[in-house]
């Protein structure tokens, strides 16, 4: 069974038709792209697979189970998280506590014994501290712990974020742009982590990006939208070379003269 | 403010009134170098120690109808020795003198209360104010935690402080008969009333944010008075609340019987101004403490995560409506907490009691003291529900008065100043200068709001906040810039499908396998 399964999915704002008939299957484990040029509803088909918009028509499977008109929350609780295109951080918590937001649903106090802080809370509490600095060390943010997530580089403030995700325990992680204002090095290096979050977490992952050096470099399958539509899919090799993706890209003319030659 | 409460009315003049500006001036103002730091402490001592006061306070012996109250001779001793101790713990430790000062000022006034004669309308002073601690804690929750702009908290006070004056007034007043509830029976009527009425509040307006919201709870808060100014059987439906004529003769609470040790006995039931402040004071401590633990927890942080982010917040597993709900009720439950305590000891209710401006004073008291900081809640508290108070003594002639004879100056030289303001075509300079209180105590909050936006004792991350922007800014104006461009022209500029293949040795190099 597919970890994700999208059957015809649509999403109408009005008159705007952002994302059309769109079906996609991720396999456990993989690596997909989603790529296609700005405004093609990429984020848009993000935020329905996350539950933050609900799609006007298809189905969402996630593990088999379907999620059309989930909130967001019970989404997350089934083992998808994201980042966002435009970091999200809670800005004026820590870096510590971005990532514990991120175990909410792993901390299993109540509220009146939170109020209390009975032992058991305590040693809750503690654990999720612990988890939480091995997972700021695991993103390379080690001892950053108590810096407020607003006064983090931007580089910190992408690893935060992937760290806030993925201390949500998911099989799927959904990365919007993860090297977006990176320069070559950071891009490279979050090439090898993004890949390490496979081979070492057994992370299904689905990710939005730009840069196609990135796209290629760690994408074992990629889906190309453009205006809504799918307009091609499969290996990095065959998208590459595949006459609609060059022409949404490059246009019709530019598709030509690269072809001619 | 301590020592207007010290002194009985008589000597309360120009020193004192002095003594609550400077105070007040230095939380606002004071940073943490050391000079400001000694000169304070200094000022704090010169007050204290005035030449005119300390020879009567620390050698008179009590008044014989006051035979076992030290009163402010103790308190001119303990206080210089405990600043001195707070200064002394600032040399060595490091400590923030300033918060250390504020925490004393809090923390001995309690103390000056219970002693000294004519105690008790003081006492009423402080029972004011810690009720209103209770109240702030509880908006505290909603606003400071939550990020929920709530305009309308008078509501949960007025379902608390109803609750209670319909279950323990008499059957003469009570508009449904003479219940005469225990007090833990009333006390829980009162807050579970509350917070599901808060909750019920909470459920339709899930779904607005900032503005919108703040408009609603201000609906609700006038729709809840107007319910009882109406409620009064004439007409339509039932009696509840006596209408304007409000319930009378509100019985006190009493949470324990009374046990008699002989030389003192205590509980039965809290009359006195300094017993329902001891009460008072319980509940702002058990409220403080519920609130600072769950700050500091999965649920703070949820309410933070929200407050931040609301939709990322949901993203990332937190459940929005459950924990909007949960601050909603909790807010509104200390809120009708704080409505029976009051209650209890003011003996009468009416639908006046709960207008806007309760609604208005409660917020202040969060925003002035600090935002989402159970610390600067009290210290909104002080000053907001208790300034006014302690400003009644005041008048322009004893600020004048005060301010100059701080500096010993001879008295030729303060005639001056007082021949000034008694030009004045308005009465600022006498007693009956009180047109003066609320003028002085709107400056304070439009000065204090101009240069401590953040409030007085704001949460440490909120502090640390602030000063961390204003360092970033410095930092960030050549760093920052600098570094976005560079990543944008490090990137070749070649069209993202044109280069189809990864460069060996690239990160790319992998996608060959995958495949």
């Amino acid at each position: 069974m597919a970890l994700l399964e999208i059957n015809g999915v649509t999403k109408r704002f009005e008159g705007l038709l952002a994302v059309n008939n769109v079906d996609l299957v991720i396999e456990e484990k993989q690596i997909v792209g989603l790529i296609g040029p700005n405004g093609a509803g990429k984020t848009t088909f993000f935020n329905m697979v996350t539950g933050f918009y609900e799609p006007t028509s298809g189905d969402i499977y996630v593990a088999g189970k379907r999620v059309n008109g989930m909130a967001p929350d019970q989404i997350c609780s089934l083992g998808v998280s994201r980042t966002f295109q435009n970091i999200r951080l809670f800005q004026a918590m820590t870096a510590l506590e971005n990532i514990l937001v991120g175990r909410h649903l792993h901390l299993k106090s109540g509220f009146v014994a939170s109020m209390l802080r009975l032992p058991s809370v305590r040693r809750e509490e503690e654990q999720a501290e612990k988890s939480a600095r091995d997972l700021l060390n695991y993103v390379g943010l080690r001892g950053k712990q108590n810096e407020l997530a607003r006064n983090l580089s931007y580089g910190d403030q992408r690893r935060l974020e992937i760290a806030r995700a993925l201390a949500t325990e998911p099989k799927l992680l959904l990365l919007d742009e993860p090297t977006a204002g990176m320069n070559p090095l950071e891009s490279l290096q979050m090439v090898q982590f993004i890949r390490g979050l496979r081979d070492d977490r057994g992370i299904t992952i689905l990710l939005i990006e730009h840069q196609m050096r990135v796209v290629m470099g760690v994408c074992e399958y990629i889906n190309v939208l453009d205006y809504g539509e799918k307009i091609a899919e499969g290996t990095p090799t065959e998208v590459q070379s595949n006459e609609r993706v060059i022409e949404a890209y490059l246009g019709k003319g530019k598709a030509a003269g690269h072809v001619a030659p | 403010m301590i020592l207007v409460l010290l002194f009985p009315q008589e000597t309360t003049s120009g020193p004192q009134a002095f003594t609550i500006i400077a105070i007040v001036l230095y939380l606002l103002l004071g940073t943490n170098s050391t000079t400001t730091n000694v000169l304070m402490v200094a000022l704090v001592l010169l007050i204290v120690i005035d030449i005119r006061e300390v020879p009567d306070a620390l050698f008179n012996s009590a008044p014989a109808d006051y035979p076992l109250e030290p009163g402010p001779s103790l308190l001119l001793v303990a206080l210089p020795i405990a600043l001195l101790v707070a200064y002394g713990l600032h040399l060595w430790r490091g400590a923030d003198l300033r918060m250390l000062c504020a925490v004393l000022v809090v923390a001995t006034l309690p103390l000056t209360l219970a002693l000294g004669p004519s105690a008790e309308p003081r006492t009423f002073v402080l029972f004011l104010i810690a009720f209103n601690i209770v109240l702030g804690l509880g908006l505290n929750v909603v606003v400071g935690y939550a990020g929920l702009l709530d305009l309308g908290f008078v509501a949960f006070f007025a379902l608390g402080g109803y609750a209670w004056a319909i279950m323990s007034t008499d059957a003469s007043n009570a508009p449904l008969g003479e219940i005469d509830a225990p007090f833990w029976v009333i006390l829980a009527v009162a807050v579970g009333l509350a917070a599901v009425v808060g909750v019920l509040l909470g459920l339709p307006v899930l779904r607005l944010r900032g503005d919108y919201l703040a408009i609603v709870t201000l609906g609700f808060g006038e729709i809840i008075r107007l319910i009882a100014t109406n409620a009064d059987g004439k007409g339509q439906g039932w009696n509840l609340t006596n209408g304007v004529t409000g319930v009378r003769e509100i019985g006190s609470a009493s949470p324990f019987p009374e046990i008699d040790l002989g030389l003192f006995s205590f509980g039965g039931e809290l009359v006195s101004n300094s017993e329902a402040f001891w009460l008072a004071l319980v509940c702002a401590l058990m409220v403080g403490f519920i609130a600072e633990q769950l700050r500091n927890s999965k649920v703070g942080r949820a309410w933070e995560a929200i407050r931040e982010d609301e939709d990322v917040a949901q993203g990332m597993g937190v459940n929005t409506v459950h924990y909007k709900l949960l601050a909603f009720g909790l807010g509104a439950a200390i809120g009708g907490l704080g409505g029976a305590v009051r209650t209890s000891h003011f003996s009468t209710v009416t639908p006046s009691d709960f207008q806007l401006i309760i609604s208005i004073n409660v917020l202040a008291i969060v925003i002035i003291g600090g935002m989402g900081s159970v610390r600067g809640v009290v210290l909104g508290a002080f000053i907001l529900a208790g300034l006014p108070e302690i400003l009644r003594d005041v008048s322009l002639r004893s600020i004048v008065d005060g301010g100059l004879n701080v500096f010993f100056l001879p008295e030729f030289i303060q005639e001056g100043p007082i021949w000034l303001v008694e030009q004045l075509p308005w009465d600022l300079a006498g007693r009956e200068g009180q047109e003066l209180r609320l003028v002085l105590f709107g400056l304070l909050l439009v000065v204090m709001m101009v240069i401590r936006p953040q409030g007085l004792a704001p949460s440490p991350r909120r502090q640390f906040e602030l000063v961390e922007m204003v360092e970033q800014d410095k930092a960030d104006q050549p760093g920052g810039i600098a570094g976005f461009s560079e990543d944008a022209s490090g990137e070749p500029p070649s069209s993202p499908i044109a280069s189809p293949q990864p460069e060996p040795g690239r990160p790319g190099g992998r996608s060959e396998d995958g495949e």
